[in-house]
């Protein structure tokens, strides 16, 4: 895993593209494969996650 | 009942550790159809759920249209600047409209918190393996 986030966009469930444009990759997705279910995966920096939120 | 096995991931602490991350539908006014998020980190410490921004503008064509706010981590000082929208989303058959902050940046994790997100489910984290919702 890597020191910074990426995305993954997923075409029936299976990885077509990794990177940080996610708006690029997705738009590339759709274009070619304009029928088919998309998923984004976030892949998780290597640190150490504490996600407490307050509004 | 949908259920999801915990993910082992990298952490710089523990090297490899266990995560309750989750799988969504989201509907993008963007592209007009539901998109799947995958790799949500189910959080009960989280009062909103919370999405990178990248992963917000795939969904919402302007983000930037409501006004920008502050929201706290564990450390006050840890403030991230966000954009609260309410967003549809889809969980198996069930669908709900779900307020989330989207940040300003995409160094935070996309997040499922509690408030009309995980409060709608009986969610179920057995023994650090499997979360049912």
């Amino acid at each position: 895993m890597a020191k910074t986030y990426s995305y993954v966009v997923l075409v029936e469930k299976k990885p077509v593209c990794k990177g940080k444009n996610l708006k690029k990759m997705l738009k590339e997705a759709r274009k070619k494969y304009p029928e088919k279910k998309i998923s984004i995966r976030y892949e998780y920096p290597e640190e150490i996650l504490v996600a407490i939120i307050q509004i | 009942m949908p259920s999801f096995k915990y993910k082992k991931q990298e952490s710089g602490l523990f090297r490899k550790v266990l995560r309750p991350v989750i799988e969504l539908e989201a509907y993008s006014e963007v592209t007009n159809d539901w998109l799947v998020l995958q790799n949500i980190l189910a959080d009960t410490g989280a009062d909103i759920s919370m999405l990178p921004r990248s992963l917000g503008e795939a969904l919402v064509l302007d983000i930037m249209r409501v006004k920008k706010v502050q929201i706290k981590g564990v450390a006050p000082e840890a403030r991230v600047n966000v954009y609260i929208h309410t967003l549809k989303f889809k969980l198996n058959s069930k669908q709900f409209n779900l307020p989330v902050a989207i940040a300003d940046s995409d160094n935070v994790p996309p997040i499922f918190g509690r408030v009309k997100g995980l409060d709608l489910f009986n969610a179920n984290f057995k023994k650090g393996k499997v979360l049912q919702l």
